[in-house]
């Protein structure tokens, strides 16, 4: 089932701000898988002391200057977009097959399941998210794997919500028809029949929530919750450095960019992909 | 007297596999009263012309040459603002589906005020009322104070055209273009709606261009009629010459393949690959 | 006399609309024979499409019976979906739009066992046949066919199950004259070779005249007039059958004068 081919490119293209998005999430991404090869400090990932050389400003040496024991910050930031990455990436493989199970049982049968599956769906929606995940965090000890899981717990819900409304509608569609009155089951009409079918939105939304999700990350790991030192992380790096400010401002200012650019590409390349499949999210 | 006159009109579509071109330098004279119908299959081209008379294709991936004349104006010289001026007031549309070519948040009386609005026609509240109900007896619509006050969805199909025709005549158009005016109604309400709008020209003295697919629908209404297939006009005669004496090899074909009720089988036609446009235009 | 191959007896469709109830099929009875093409008529609200759908089990009737040679229809039995199908109107959302041609035409194939798995590429291939599509359809997608071509593989999807009886739903409204033609023909084609029943619901009676040999004319939910097509149109008894009647759009002389 292809969904890229020359003709979606050729549209694709049009934009010039989705190829803006592309090409940062495709640089990120690159600069995080061979985070070993590319940065000038790759050792600084990890545990290292440097004392000589701590807070050191932005030079030709360290681009973005170095912390209070002598790391160096763009190696960290980069290191730091995997730590991100990784998080996005675990979050929506949890959340993103739950929520969506869930929209399509719901929208396929109605009834009772549809009820109860969107009752509860209806309660973890109406939970402010973060609030969300800092309750579940409470009960946890902060790791990365935690922080993962309270993400997803406050994740699901708006897959379950977005399929479960296009089911609704695909469900009536003349092929879906066709298909029971072929005499198909109910597994294959709704995961190949209905399910191919939302793709679009769910590439549409699953990219825009990568931004989302990474800042939401940042943001728990900001209040501490999330990874811990040494673990180089783009939230945790802006506030142990916002004690600094502002006259040591690279310590966060530049972590703080980075989080800015790699949610402001996905916003980008997600829009442009909107845009191209025409969905409504 | 001719009132639109289109003269060499050639219209190309740039996209992703190249460039389409949809209309051929076509050529098209209505005359003032008259009822023209512009016939053709899909692809033809016919609706693509409805909305070039209109200003109503975006321009970004079109190309076009030649002239839309209508009252001595070249409507595709025109600019955006004076189109719009034409567009509603001195030419106005009908299209295929009334309950979506509605506003689905306004009762009919409100986009009945909307269009005189738009063309700044001030107005006192009760004489427009007056005009609205008139207009809508007119298209035999026997309890106008309903309709007035009723929503898009209230109405069946057949009312809601007629309801479509009425607000077409509001700012007293000279020129109507109706695209399938017809085609998403049921077969009598067809019937009905087809004779109410040969009424409402013919007694206006309007002009009309209808645009169809459907041969027996033109039949009824029009006076002359042009043969469209794939952007070029292969056919123009009048109604009774086009059905009569049938000229271009493309124009028998379709009047042999419409299924007949006087016959209990299928029409008996080869229609295997046939490049119509071979023949040149047939002029009666 | 044969053995009815349907029977509908009786039949009745409620539908709750807002507070107040709709008859969609109000006591509707009548039998389709082995090899008859027979076609329901009506204009929209007249209770056509719901039928069709209570006949394929789309939709569970209120009251009354339908009885496949003799027998209760009951959906739950595979069996049944084999035997009656289906070709929808709009050709556009008929196929899905993720699925190649191949994927389409093989889902009814597995499902009913027709063929054994190498054979079924073949078996797609003599389908296309049928329709008068070739192999370099299999690897297309939907969006890549005019309407006909369409058309043609919903028949070819409605002839993989091997059915007995097919229902069209406007099969050609939404398709040129010339291609109505050829789909036409086909069918009429299909219906000889392959031994098939068919049911057109359609408002079309220029096309009903030419491929029925049984005209059922509804109203509002109940059937209005029921006989021979040929005694339908030229001695139509009821007025509204000649009020339909009257109102089609003819091009000939010849066909103005026979009417009511």
């Amino acid at each position: 089932m292809k969904i890229f081919d020359s003709r979606t490119w050729y549209k694709f293209s049009k934009n010039p701000l989705s190829i803006v998005g592309l090409l940062i999430v495709s640089l990120i991404i690159l600069m995080a898988v061979f985070a070993n090869y590319l940065t000038p400090f790759p050792e600084h990932a990890g545990p290292f002391v440097d004392i000589p050389n701590k807070i050191k400003p932005p030079s030709s040496t360290y681009f973005f200057g170095t912390d209070k024991i002598g790391r160096d910050t763009f190696s960290r930031i980069i290191f730091g977009y995997r730590t991100s990455l990784y998080l996005g990436v675990i979050v929506l493989c949890i959340a993103v097959p739950i929520g969506t199970s869930l929209g399509l049982v719901a929208g396929y049968f109605g009834g009772k399941i549809d009820s109860i599956i969107m009752r509860i769906t209806d309660i973890f929606l109406s939970i402010p998210p973060l609030v969300l995940a800092l309750s579940i965090m409470a009960f946890l000890k902060p790791t990365l794997t935690n922080a993962m899981i309270a993400v997803s717990m406050m994740w699901w819900p708006w897959y379950t919500r977005l399929i479960y409304n296009l089911t609704r509608s695909i469900k009536n569609e003349g092929f879906v028809v066709s298909a029971r009155i072929v005499g198909a089951s109910h597994f294959h009409i709704i995961f190949r029949e209905i399910l191919p079918n939302c793709s679009a939105s769910l590439i549409t939304k699953i990219t825009l929530d990568m931004g989302f999700v990474i800042l939401i990350g940042s943001s728990l790991s900001f209040l501490g919750l999330g990874v811990q030192p040494p673990t180089p992380d783009l939230g945790t790096m802006v506030s142990q450095g916002s004690k600094y400010l502002p006259d040591i401002w690279w310590l966060s200012v530049f972590p703080g960019l980075a989080i800015l650019i790699i949610v402001l590409g996905f916003n980008l390349l997600g829009d442009g992909l909107k845009d191209l499949f025409d969905v409504e999210l | 007297m001719t009132i639109l006159s289109i003269k060499n009109l050639e219209v190309k579509f740039k996209h992703f596999e190249g460039i389409t071109t949809a209309l051929k330098k076509i050529s098209l004279d209505i005359k003032h009263g008259e009822k023209v119908a512009l016939v053709g299959e899909s692809g033809s081209g016919k609706s693509v012309t409805a909305r070039m008379i209109l200003g109503l294709l975006s321009n970004s991936n079109i190309s076009k040459s030649g002239e839309i004349f209508f009252e001595e104006v070249d409507l595709l010289k025109e600019s955006n603002a004076n189109i719009k001026k034409i567009r509603g007031n001195k030419i106005s549309m009908i299209f295929q589906d009334p309950v979506s070519s509605m506003n689905p948040f306004f009762t009919v009386r409100k986009q009945m005020q909307q269009a005189l609005e738009n063309h700044n026609q001030t107005f006192d509240t009760k004489e427009t009322e007056e005009y609205f109900a008139n207009l809508l007896r007119d298209v035999k619509i026997e309890d106008p104070a309903r309709v007035l006050d009723s929503y898009a969805f209230q109405l069946s199909g057949g009312m809601a055209q007629r309801v479509m025709i009425s607000m077409a005549m509001i700012n007293k158009p000279k020129l109507i273009l109706a695209d399938e005016p017809t085609t998403a109604l049921d077969v009598t309400v067809q019937k009905t709606v087809l004779s109410i709008m040969k009424e409402v020209v013919n007694q206006n003295k309007m002009s009309m261009l209808l645009i169809s697919h459907n041969l027996g629908v033109v039949r009824e209404f029009a006076d002359r009629i042009y043969v469209i297939y794939q952007g070029t006009i292969l056919e123009e005669g009048t109604t009774k010459q086009i059905f009569n004496s049938p000229g271009h090899l493309y124009t028998q074909t379709l009047l042999q393949a419409i299924p007949k009720i006087n016959s209990s089988r299928l029409p008996d036609l080869n229609t295997a690959n046939i490049d119509y446009l071979k023949q040149p235009k047939f002029t009666h | 006399m044969s053995e009815p191959l349907l029977e509908i007896q009786n039949l009745k469709k409620n539908f709750k609309v807002g507070l107040s109830n709709v008859v969609a099929v109000d006591d509707i009875s009548f039998n389709i024979a082995k090899y008859d093409s027979v076609s329901i008529v009506g204009e929209s609200g007249s209770g056509k499409t719901t039928l069709a759908n209570l006949i394929l089990g789309v939709e569970k009737q209120t009251s009354g019976s339908i009885r496949y040679n003799g027998e209760e229809i009951d959906f739950s039995n595979k069996g049944l979906r084999k035997t009656i199908q289906f070709v929808q109107q709009n050709p556009l959302s008929s196929l899905n739009p993720k699925k190649t041609i191949y994927q389409t035409l093989e889902l009814p194939l597995k499902i009913h066992n027709i063929c054994q798995r190498k054979e079924i590429k073949n078996k797609i291939i003599q389908l296309l046949q049928y329709v008068d599509l070739d192999e370099s359809y299999l690897e297309r997608h939907p969006y890549s066919l005019s309407g006909g071509q369409r058309q043609r593989i919903s028949v070819a999807r409605a002839l993989a199950c091997e059915p007995e009886i097919i229902i069209f739903d406007e099969p050609t409204s939404a398709l040129d004259v010339l291609i109505q033609l050829k789909i036409l023909n086909l069918l009429s084609e299909l219906k000889e070779k392959l031994q098939l029943t068919y049911i057109f619901i359609t408002h079309d009676l220029a096309v009903v005249r030419n491929i029925s040999n049984k005209t059922i004319v509804m109203n509002k939910g109940r059937i209005v007039e029921m006989n021979n097509t040929q005694k339908v149109f030229e001695s139509p008894k009821e007025e509204y059958t000649k009020e339909l009647i009257r109102s089609i759009p003819t091009i000939t002389e010849e066909e103005e004068k026979i009417k009511p």
